[in-house]
C-alpha cells in the first residue's frame, strides 16, 4: 500500500498530474455521454415521427 | 426546399451502413489504444531528468493539441468542399466535428496550464503559443455560434464556413509559433525544445504516439455518432415539414366528398 501511495504522490507532483488527467477524462467522457444521449433522443423522435407518417394515409392528390 | 435537399443528400445509405459496420471496431480500437497508451505513459516510461513525473502530463496534453489543429484543418477543408460543391455530408461533418475540436482545444489549454504552474511557475502567460491556441478555441466557439445563428441553416453554414476558412491563417501560426519562428515564449524553453531536438527518447515517444492514436480513434467514433445524430435531425426536420405541408394543404383544400 505504501508503494501505491508513493506512486500516487508522483514525487510531490501528483496533484498536478492527476488533475490534468481528470480534466481530460471529464471532458472526453462528458462529450461522449452527451453525444450518445442526443443521438438516442433524435432516434426516438425520428421513430415516433415515422410511425406517425406511416399511420396517416399518404395524400395521393398532387403530393410533390 | 433546402430541407428536402438535405433529406436527399444526407441520407447516403452507404455512409450509414459504414457507420454501423465500423463503429464497434472503432470503439474497441479506442479502448485498446487508450489502455496501452496509459499503461506505457504511467508504468513503462521514465521520469524526465528535469521535470520528473510532471512529464507524464505530456501524454494527455500534446495529443489533444495535435487533435485540435487536425480537426480545425479538416473543418476548413470540408467547409471549402461545402462552399464549392454544396455537398451536404461535408456540412454535417463540419457541424459534428466542431464541438469535438473545441473540447480537445479546451483540454490542451487546461492541461497545459496545469503543467505550466509547477514547471514555469505560472498558470498562464500571454505568449505566442498560448495566445494563439486560445484564439483557436474562440474560433471554434465562434464557429459553432455562427452556425446556429441564422433561421436559414444554409446561411449559417455558409457564414461559419467563411469564418473557419479565414481563421485557417492561425493554424500555421500556432504550429510554428514554437518550432520555427522562434518567438519568445515560455513554452519553447520549457518543453518543446525537447521535441524539436531529437532528444525525446523512444520510451517517451511511444506512449505519446499511442495516446495520439487513441485520441484519433475516439474522435472518429464520436464523429460517427454525432454525424448520425445530425442526419437524423435533418430527417426529422424534413418529416416535420412534410407533415406540416400536408396539414396546411388539407386545411386549404377541403377534402372531396
Amino acid at each position: 500500500m505504501n508503494g501505491f501511495e508513493e506512486y500516487f504522490a508522483m514525487g510531490g507532483d501528483g496533484r498536478f498530474i492527476w488533475s490534468a488527467y481528470a480534466v481530460a477524462a471529464l471532458v472526453l467522457i462528458g462529450l461522449a455521454v452527451a453525444s450518445v444521449w442526443s443521438y438516442r433522443a433524435r432516434r426516438s423522435e425520428f421513430n415516433v415521427l415515422q410511425e406517425l407518417d406511416g399511420g396517416t394515409p399518404r395524400s395521393e392528390d398532387g403530393n410533390p | 426546399m433546402t430541407n428536402f435537399k438535405i433529406f436527399k443528400y444526407a441520407n447516403p445509405a452507404k455512409f450509414l451502413y459504414l457507420c454501423e459496420k465500423t463503429f464497434i471496431y472503432l470503439v474497441l480500437l479506442t479502448i485498446i489504444f487508450l489502455s496501452f497508451g496509459l499503461y506505457q505513459g504511467f508504468f513503462n516510461s521514465p521520469e524526465d531528468y528535469q521535470q520528473g513525473n510532471l512529464v507524464r502530463i505530456m501524454y494527455v496534453h500534446v495529443p489533444s493539441a495535435w487533435m485540435a489543429l487536425m480537426i480545425y484543418s479538416s473543418i476548413a477543408i470540408a467547409s471549402c468542399i461545402y462552399l464549392i460543391n454544396k455537398h451536404l455530408l461535408a456540412n454535417i461533418f463540419c457541424k459534428s466535428a466542431s464541438l469535438i475540436g473545441a473540447s480537445f482545444t479546451l483540454i490542451a489549454i487546461v492541461t497545459g496550464s496545469i503543467w505550466g504552474k509547477p514547471t514555469w511557475g505560472t498558470w498562464w502567460v500571454w505568449d505566442a503559443r498560448l495566445t494563439s491556441v486560445l484564439i483557436l478555441f474562440f474560433l471554434f466557439v465562434g464557429y459553432m455560434v455562427l452556425f446556429d445563428a441564422f433561421d436559414d441553416p444554409t446561411k449559417g453554414a455558409r457564414a461559419a464556413g467563411i469564418l473557419v476558412i479565414v481563421g485557417f491563417v492561425f493554424v500555421p501560426i500556432i504550429k510554428f509559433s514554437v518550432d520555427i519562428l522562434e518567438l519568445r515564449t515560455l513554452h519553447q524553453g520549457a518543453s518543446v525544445s525537447k521535441l524539436s531536438a531529437p532528444s525525446v527518447h523512444e520510451s517517451m515517444l511511444w506512449p505519446l504516439l499511442v495516446m495520439a492514436l487513441a485520441y484519433a480513434a475516439y474522435f472518429i467514433s464520436l464523429l460517427l455518432v454525432r454525424m448520425r445524430s445530425a442526419i437524423l435531425a435533418a430527417r426529422v426536420r424534413s418529416l416535420r415539414m412534410m407533415q406540416a405541408q400536408r396539414a396546411s394543404r388539407a386545411a386549404i383544400v377541403p377534402e372531396r366528398p
